[in-house]
């Protein structure tokens, strides 16, 4: 058991510590940059608990009501729900897809023990995500009606009995998950939609929340009346306020849901990880192929690897159904959102900065969409083939940055493009946004090869890691939202310190954009070519 | 067809091959034996480019691997001793992919894969994806892959691995066809009967030094290549 969780932490602890850059054996890494990745997580943190703190003093006239429970059962039901939609993707991933479940099952090690030890390293998330949302409460809470001796032991062991108790929920998530994807053909498209039903009914869920906080001190009496019937979030809140019995109920039932669900998983591990179709089953079929070029058949491959694989296609594909989604719900809510433009004291504000506004809407979407950045180490073992076969490093480069200039590019701009049009926008306006949409998409696509390059690793063994826990990802995305906030500050500098008309403004910042997609085109093409083919 | 001269690569501090000079000439089936570690995959992965060369020089083809990389993968295929394909693709997908890449046109493809698949049993289940397939089954697309443009030069680690008696008699065939035809074969294996049975050249290494190689008569002359092999590793431990 303990040299299974010293291998599982050491392979958790790389994700954080090497690039890995090489798989040739001997070659001497460099000593890696930690600082960078951990900075970045760090930053994420302490911008969420800030925001977390804010979101619960929101609500502290529950607290000076004397709606303690009500308080910590929204708070306790929040961070359940926040880790279970954290986790429960990558918990089917880690338990499921891991490349060495069949290594270690030969093994005499009881199945209950490889999955307590990948389920450690799950823990760590999990109590990320209940920690997350359940400390800020925490705090105002004391804040609010004071600092009580035993609250420090009592909450602690609270967020570590909960972190169990959504644990076990994602586990039973991630077999259920498991059992659909045993026996689905395309896996990576299920994956997808069922992420997209799953977050259409959190942000149903959310969109009702926020409603019942606004003015919560009015609501309270409701609220409590509604969460009263349903006796654990009623434990869960009566626990933090020092109940005895709930706070044992919530410790007892945690720990045993989670035993029960480890001892399920176990009995039905062997099983899960069966397939269930064979490939004996295909009726052989003849089929016409075309002869492509080099890189169009490299940009098939990707096109291939993209909607095939669930990690792949959920992380990264997601952005790419909101796009157009953005339009659509423009149209569904256009007289809402033209009745409102129009009122004479919002139309003088509002209405020369609509394709701005589109512009920074487009953009927060188009950056989750670094389709480059995982791609390098998803090669992951089978690079011998493209160092083996008379490809060349630029003509994989080109295959890789082609295929998500074609899968990012086209939506943007004609998203871009039929929102301009719904909202009213001019052809001025029209062409400045969709400019944005295609230049910022590879600028996303370029940078994000670039970081793909830098922070690529070849040993991971699931591919949510290179999809969701990479550092190309983390810096990708992050480092998008920088330059996206870098880019309005320059809008506001010019537009409202410089007087420059509007278009003007957002011209400018178009021609930043092309500029920088075209330094990103000069690095990947040089450096990124040389660093591809050195690997 | 491939000329290695005075190879040396290692690794670190640790020398895994030792100034190796080996010649595979057209129509020559060499194997390439040795113990575990003694280097025999570093040199085959240097044949193809996968490593560089610390010291001396690969040609294939009178195509320097070092200087022009494209031209000389141009004219070998890889058969390595762990086929991870992309497991995203089908078989067929897989293939195509590999034809595209070497230029191969259509109809030359179809009759290829036909004919290949149909010999390794294969053809049925070249529609499914990849990961759906068992270690055997990538291993005869890896094999047919690796014969699809016809190279001058296979490279192959142990390829015998995992498949079944009828496609390990059908990749021997394979072999030999390609050797009558011109190519030049040099592949690593630890079953020495079917090395014996199958090459006319044989080259031996011994912590990462070549130290037998030749023709199968030359080197083994009239006793067995196991009992030559194991000569040579008493000797050395001695």
């Amino acid at each position: 058991m303990g040299a299974l969780f010293r291998v599982q932490w050491r392979s958790f602890l790389r994700r954080f510590s090497q690039p890995a850059r090489s798989q040739k054996p001997g070659k001497k890494k460099k000593p890696r940059s930690k600082g960078f990745v951990i900075g970045l997580w760090i930053f994420l943190a302490v911008w969420l608990e800030l925001v977390l703190t804010i979101f619960w003093f929101a609500m502290f006239p529950l607290l000076e009501m004397g709606y303690d429970w009500l308080f910590f059962s929204l708070a306790g039901l929040a961070a359940l729900a926040l880790a279970v939609i954290g986790s429960a993707f990558l918990t089917q991933a880690t338990l499921y897809d891991a490349k060495d479940n069949e290594l270690l099952l030969a093994m005499p090690i009881p199945p209950w023990r490889i999955l307590l030890v990948r389920m450690l390293t799950l823990l760590l998330y999990t109590l990320m995500f209940v920690a997350g949302v359940l400390l800020p409460a925490c705090v105002v809470s004391v804040i609010i009606t004071g600092f009580r001796f035993w609250q420090p032991m009592v909450w602690l062991l609270l967020i570590l009995s909960l972190t169990l108790f959504a644990q076990a929920l994602c586990c039973v998530l991630g077999w259920f998950l498991r059992q659909l994807l045993l026996r689905l053909k395309n896996k990576a498209v299920a994956s997808l939609f069922g992420m997209v039903l799953f977050l259409i009914v959190y942000f149903a869920a959310y969109n009702g929340m926020m409603q019942g906080i606004e003015d919560i001190g009015a609501h309270a009496e409701d609220l409590s009346a509604a969460l009263g019937g349903f006796a654990p979030a009623v434990v869960i809140g009566r626990a933090f306020c020092g109940d005895v019995l709930c706070f044992l109920a919530v410790v007892l039932v945690s720990c045993a849901l989670f035993a029960a669900v480890v001892w399920f998983l176990a009995k039905t591990f062997s099983a899960s990880l069966e397939p269930k179709r064979r490939a004996s089953a295909a009726k052989p079929e003849k089929r016409e192929e075309r002869v492509r070029s080099t890189v169009n058949a490299l940009v098939r491959r990707e096109r291939k690897r993209f909607l095939r694989s669930p990690s792949y296609l959920t992380n990264l594909g997601f952005g790419l159904i909101l796009l157009p989604v953005l339009p659509v719900a423009a149209l569904f809510f256009r007289g809402t959102i033209l009745g409102v433009l129009e009122q004479p004291e919002v139309a003088a504000i509002l209405s020369p900065y609509i394709a701005p506004i589109c512009a920074v809407l487009l953009g927060f979407i188009l950056l989750t969409t670094p389709l480059t950045a995982p791609s390098v180490s998803l090669e992951g073992k089978t690079l011998w083939l493209l160092r083996s076969l008379p490809v060349s490093g630029r003509d994989v480069i080109r295959g890789k940055m082609r295929f998500h200039l074609l899968f990012t590019a086209p939506i943007a701009v004609l998203s871009a493009a039929a929102l301009a049009l719904i909202l009213g926008c001019g052809p001025v306006d029209t062409l400045l946004l969709a400019v944005f949409a295609a230049s910022l998409s590879a600028c996303v696509g370029y940078f994000g090869m670039a970081l793909g390059l830098r922070f690529a690793r070849f040993d991971w063994t699931n591919e949510s890691w290179p999809c969701k826990q990479s550092g190309a990802m983390t810096a990708s995305i992050l480092g998008g939202y920088a330059l996206l906030i870098l880019l309005i500050g320059i809008f506001f500098l010019l537009t409202l310190a410089l007087s420059l008309p509007v278009s003007v403004s957002f011209a400018v910042c178009d021609a930043l954009l092309v500029l920088l997609a075209f330094s990103g085109y000069r690095l990947v093409y040089g450096w990124g070519v040389q660093t591809f083919e050195s690997f | 067809m491939l000329h290695i001269e005075h190879f040396t690569k290692r690794y670190g501090g640790k020398t895994a091959v030792d100034d190796l000079s080996l010649h595979v000439a057209p129509g020559e089936l060499c194997a390439f034996i040795g113990h575990n570690g003694a280097g025999k995959t570093t040199t085959l992965k240097a044949c193809c480019g996968l490593l560089q060369a610390d010291e001396g020089t690969v040609t294939v083809g009178g195509v320097s691997v070092k200087d022009d990389p494209l031209a000389a993968k141009r004219l070998l295929a890889y058969i390595p001793d762990n086929p991870d394909l992309y497991e995203f693709l089908s078989g067929y997908d897989f293939l195509n992919f590999v034809a595209d890449i070497y230029g191969i046109p259509k109809d030359v493809r179809a009759e290829r894969i036909g004919r290949l698949g149909d010999q390794l049993e294969i053809t049925g289940a070249l529609p499914s994806l990849i990961s759906e397939y068992s270690h055997g089954m990538k291993q005869k697309v890896a094999v047919l892959a690796a014969f699809l443009h016809e190279p001058k030069l296979l490279l192959m680690d142990e390829p015998f691995v995992g498949l079944d008696p009828v496609a390990s008699h059908q990749l021997k065939l394979l072999m030999t066809e390609h050797c009558e035809k011109g190519g030049a074969i040099l592949y690593s294996t630890h079953v020495l009967e079917v090395a014996e049975k199958l090459c006319d050249r044989v080259a031996i290494l011994q912590n990462g030094k070549l130290v037998a190689n030749g023709t199968m008569d030359e080197v083994k002359g009239d006793s067995s290549l196991e009992s030559v092999f194991l000569g040579l590793a008493e000797q050395k431990e001695a």
